[in-house]
């Protein structure tokens, strides 16, 4: 891990609401984390969970309409409200890629068009035979096989697999410090997801670049990041290092998706999908946002808000949960939903 | 790309043929051609010879193809006065191409870059008065935004030419409408703080004031002719004058009809450019543009407006040859004898079976070939189509 | 909520009430909150309202001619018209059994310009000397000509308001009608595909060629003052063509649809498949598509009328007034604004419901207010 490296990436309190005609949605509320060059960092949760929107927000990337406030650093620079700083780094020091690559590659330009563009936007002076040279590079770097020829391709003449390659060669172009990749894997097939995954762990060997990678699947993140931020209901309620999260669990909402995960189980153990549905963003339920869902929640729970963050024996590791020890201390915390599961009606 | 054309024509050729079946079988039903004549005391020659020309007294198949195969030569025949309808209807297309190009290239400007500008910046008080000026346009019944027109724009200006000035109320008026284009200008991108644009909007009120003044200066002490024309293209008094006054008269003609079919059109492309627009502003790949960090310009104009183009081209093809042969109305209140006004004139009491029909199948030619042309344009624009 | 104490707190099921929510109630919710829509459509219904109820009471009729030539292009006002509205006497009269027995009756006094020869005082009874001599409810009414009266001395508003009757009849039956084809045959096409879909969008290409005001104009020449519900059938039968690629758009992708597979596994009938299945999850469109084409269908029904064909004198549409009004603009514009104005009005509120509409059935729309 990189705790001593250098610091790149530092959010602090970042919280994003939209006004809506029906009320304020608080998609994020008080986020902090940071990155180190060489981090992957793993954001879970739920659709709806404030994942996506907290990256977009990093990026710069949201409407206009959405309200912003706390403070995004990428190497000391605030990104956030003044446009500047955003601007001048998205695509060149910060890139991104996103979840459907059907949709992300505009249709009516080629593909080298398109990385072609990525590159020259940042580096106007840079001669055509060079722009040529790198953008055949950057296909080659992900896997794309006649790199030359498939420059002139349009989008809709790649498969599915390829266009999120080319995505992913269209972020790395220029060389950039962060690349955030928001569920890159989950339109694609299974097995093009772990071809993109590795894809990902390549360039990352290659170029050193630190990874945000946001997906809803626990599986995709044990495989490759080393540290991992679980969102839910807008916030952060569990954050530390892989193994933390994995078999030092201390929160219920990370044992339930650890319980609704497949492929960890014992043979012969049921999937344990937690009950209900995520909160409304707009009304959020007094104290733990949780809570409605909780097979442990008390009446300390419902009152207050979240005991924030409280550390734990570990530097890294994070609960929002005022019950942390004692979901720590469970023998399988993902069994706690058994007991929900015999006794409700599966309302879904 | 030439398969693509070739396919498209081998629907459009069959589908021509049943047309002019339908056209001819719609024309003959549609009313008797010698009924003005069978009132009349006398006219038993006159019914006879109509009969004659029109094939009346021969079985229905037999006159559709007499007319047919007279048609597949260029041959329209001759109309109820005995005239040949070949002529007339050139020159009527001729006529109202003038109006109908000027008045598409106007309201395609116009309705393009209202529509970019109002779905940039959607909900701001310029897509919101944009808007409701659509709205209001494509509510109004064209004749009565004619007549409107007619009356205003052009007896009344005619009047004020004759004793041309602006007055107070035309100073302020002029003023605010340049004061709200420069801060518009000036203050289109949103980071534009308000005070910029305030300072904006009075320096561009001043300065439209100014020039106003200017104007007026020029304009005083002058009296000008009744340029604006209601009726026809032309006025018979230019016929012996130079190009430049013929020019200028036909302009004044050409002004009000091309207004009036501009605006209405206009309405429908700002509407349309709007909401294309709109849904290309808010696609995967714009946002993959901005991440790249491409300039908001570039990912308006490179990105989202290239995308939403294809539409609004393939719209506009297909208006103008639907707007071709339907510029009836515009037509029948600025008498032009253009090609609605052939349409009405074989629409009198006894109907005027030839001329009806030349017009319902040239009519018919231009909207077929105006879709294979928005066919291929669309084909032209999106590479998708373009390499099945 | 939080003196619950037991593990299924109110608050969860509060939570799927939000959830349970139907789409119908999402609909409704959405439209209720669109305020320029909602606007709209209480100024329809108020227009509406006013044409079908208002000119029943409305003290003049759109067709009768007054008596006295003192109302030749009164322009519009307030005040009673000039030559109208005598005071009212009190008169005796005999009762209708007992000659000799008399009662007495409010009336309007007599107005000494408007007698018509030869029928005063025939036939000993008031009530119908009183007809013969005034014989329209026109020379009754004491009401003012609040948007004035055209050259034979009709009441405008009187006028307008049987226009508007007649305008939202006719949109309404060329909505109803060129929905039912569009529908029909698009939902034919789309969901048969095959020949079926090839004829059916080949004949829609077709009737497209051919210009829509061209083809009515052409069928309606033969259209008379009795006959005009010939025209709604008109522009309704050529108007179908939009609605109908647009449903066989929904059908093609509806057919592809998981529930529309499931019902076809399990043996449903085609027919079963369309209005059960299909139709209902297409109605977002449908309903848009005959709303806005009553907005076409007025302003079709204009344009022909100003071709003279349509409704025909003494019956009158909003367009019919605007078209025979149009000479008299420069001299007489009341009788040009108003009821174009009515026109522009109802146009917009019926674009403007449309929009919200269209905004109401539109899954990704939730508006951010600016």
């Amino acid at each position: 891990m990189s705790a001593d490296s250098e610091l790149l990436l530092e959010v602090e309190h970042l919280t994003v609401d939209f006004p809506t005609d029906d009320g304020v949605v608080h998609a994020t509320r008080d986020i902090s984390y940071t990155l180190s060059r060489g981090d992957v960092l793993g954001v879970v949760g739920e659709s709806g969970s404030g994942k996506s929107v907290s990256s977009l927000a990093v990026m710069g990337l949201l409407p206009p309409t959405a309200r912003v406030s706390g403070s995004a650093k990428f190497c000391g620079q605030e990104l956030l409200g003044s446009h500047g700083a955003v601007k001048s780094l998205r695509g060149n020091k910060l890139a991104m890629i996103f979840q459907d690559p059907m949709t992300a590659l505009n249709p009516v330009y080629t593909v080298g068009v398109q990385l072609r563009e990525a590159l020259r936007v940042h580096n106007r002076e840079m001669p055509k035979r060079e722009i040529t040279e790198r953008s055949i590079d950057a296909l080659e770097l992900v896997g794309i096989p006649n790199p030359k020829s498939r420059l002139e391709s349009f989008p809709h003449e790649f498969s599915g697999g390829m266009r999120q390659r080319a995505m992913i060669a269209m972020a790395m172009i220029n060389d950039p410090d962060i690349l955030i990749a928001d569920e890159p894997t989950t339109a694609l097939d299974v097995t093009v997801q772990a071809q993109i995954l590795e894809t990902l762990e390549r360039v990352q060997d290659r170029t050193g670049a630190a990874i945000i990678l946001i997906t809803h699947d626990l599986g995709v993140i044990a495989g490759i990041a080393q540290r991992v931020l679980v969102m839910y209901g807008g916030a952060v309620v569990e954050s530390g290092s892989v193994d933390d999260i994995f078999y030092r669990t201390s929160m219920p909402y990370t044992a339930g998706l650890l319980g609704s995960m497949p492929g960890i189980h014992a043979h012969g153990s049921r999937l344990r999908p937690i009950p209900g549905s995520p909160p409304s963003l707009i009304r959020m339920p007094p104290g733990c946002s949780f809570g409605p869902r909780c097979p442990m929640v008390t009446d300390a729970c419902r009152v207050d808000a979240p005991g924030k963050f409280s550390l734990l024996g570990s530097e890294t590791h994070a609960s929002a949960c005022i019950r942390r020890d004692e979901v720590l201390a469970m023998d399988d915390a993902r069994t706690m939903f058994a007991a929900t599961y015999d006794t409700e009606v599966v309302r879904d | 790309m030439l398969r693509l054309i070739i396919r498209r024509m081998l629907v459009a050729i069959p589908m021509l043929l049943v047309c002019s079946v339908l056209v001819f079988v719609l024309v003959a039903n549609a009313g008797d051609p010698l009924e003005a004549l069978r009132g009349r005391p006398n006219s038993q020659q006159a019914i006879a010879q109509r009969t004659a020309t029109l094939h009346l007294n021969k079985p229905i198949f037999e006159r559709y193809w007499l007319w047919f195969s007279k048609m597949l030569h260029g041959d329209f025949g001759i109309d109820n006065k005995g005239l040949r309808i070949g002529p007339q209807l050139w020159r009527a297309m001729g006529t109202t191409l003038q109006i109908v190009l000027l008045s598409t290239i106007l309201a395609v400007c116009l309705g393009i870059a209202v529509g970019v500008i109002s779905a940039v910046r959607q909900y701001s008080f310029f897509d919101y008065s944009a808007t409701f000026v659509s709205f209001l346009f494509y509510a109004m019944p064209v004749f009565w935004f004619a007549v409107l027109l007619k009356v205003f724009g052009a007896i009344e200006f005619n009047n004020w030419l004759e004793n041309p000035g602006i007055g107070t109320v035309g100073f302020l008026l002029i003023g605010l409408l340049g004061a709200g284009f420069t801060s518009m200008l000036f203050g289109f991108k949103r980071t534009v703080s308000k005070r910029r644009r305030l300072i904006a909007g009075i320096a561009g009120f001043a300065g439209t004031v100014l020039v106003c003044l200017l104007v007026d200066r020029f304009l005083a002490d002058r009296t000008y002719f009744r340029w604006i024309g209601t009726v026809n293209t032309t006025d018979p008094r230019f016929a012996h004058q130079g190009f430049w006054p013929r020019l200028g008269d036909h302009l004044g003609h050409l002004l009000l009809p091309v207004t009036t079919l501009a605006v209405i059109s206009y309405a429908g492309y700002s509407r349309f450019t709007r909401a294309s627009m709109l849904e290309t502003l808010s696609a995967d790949y714009v946002r993959t543009a901005r991440a790249k960090g491409v300039s908001e310009r570039a990912v308006i104009f490179k990105h989202a407006f290239r995308t939403a183009l294809i539409p609004i081209v393939t719209v506009v093809a297909l208006d103008f040859g639907a707007i071709f042969g339907g510029a009836i109305i515009t037509e029948t209140v600025f008498s032009i004898q253009g090609m609605g006004k052939l349409f009405r004139e074989a629409l009198q009491k006894d109907i005027d079976p030839n001329k009806a029909m030349a017009y319902l199948i040239v009519t018919a030619i231009n909207v077929v070939v105006f879709n294979l042309i928005a066919d291929i344009i669309y084909a032209k624009l999106d590479p998708r189509i373009r390499h099945e | 909520m939080s003196e619950t104490t037991d593990t299924t707190p109110t608050t969860q099921d509060h939570e799927f009430d939000v959830k349970a929510r139907t789409q119908a109630q999402l609909v409704v919710r959405r439209f209720l909150h669109h305020r320029l829509a909602m606007i709209s459509l209480v100024v329809l219904v108020l227009m509406a309202l006013l044409a079908f109820a208002g000119a029943r009471v409305w003290g003049y009729d759109h067709a009768r001619i007054p008596q006295n030539n003192l109302e030749s292009y009164n322009a519009p006002s307030l005040t009673k018209p000039a030559g109208r509205c005598r005071p009212i006497e009190t008169v005796a009269v005999p009762t209708n059994t007992d000659p000799g027995v008399t009662t007495t009756v409010d009336r309007l006094a007599p107005a000494p310009t408007t007698t018509i020869a030869g029928a005063t005082g025939d036939t000993g009874d008031w009530r119908a000397d009183f007809i013969a001599k005034y014989p329209r409810d026109h020379d009754l009414s004491c009401a003012p000509h609040l948007f004035g009266t055209n050259q034979v001395g009709q009441d405008l508003f009187a006028q307008t308001l049987r226009g508007t009757q007649r305008s939202l009849l006719i949109a309404i039956m060329v909505a109803i009608v060129s929905t039912t084809l569009g529908v029909l045959i698009g939902a034919a096409a789309g969901f048969f595909r095959g020949w079926l879909d090839a004829v059916l969008m080949r004949m829609t290409d077709l009737i497209l060629t051919v210009p829509y005001l061209a083809v009515a104009a052409v069928l309606g020449r033969k259209v008379s003052g009795d006959t005009w519900w010939v025209i709604p059938l008109i522009l309704g039968g050529f108007g179908w063509m939009g609605i109908a690629r647009i449903i066989r758009g929904e059908f093609l992708s509806l057919r592809e649809k998981e529930f529309v597979e499931a019902a076809r596994a399990s043996g449903a009938t085609s027919k079963r498949i369309i209005f059960k299945h299909m139709l209902p999850n297409a109605v977002g469109p449908i309903i848009v598509n005959a709303t806005l084409s009553v907005a076409g269908a007025i302003l079709a029904e204009t344009a022909l009328s100003f071709l003279g064909l349509g409704v025909k004198s003494p019956d009158v549409s909003l367009g019919s007034l605007v078209s025979e009004n149009q000479t008299a603009f420069s001299t007489h514009p009341w009788l040009f604004w108003f009821p174009g104005l009515f026109i522009i009005v109802i146009v917009l509120c019926v674009n403007f419901i449309g929009d919200g509409l269209r905004d109401a059935f539109d899954p990704k729309q939730n508006r951010v207010r600016a």
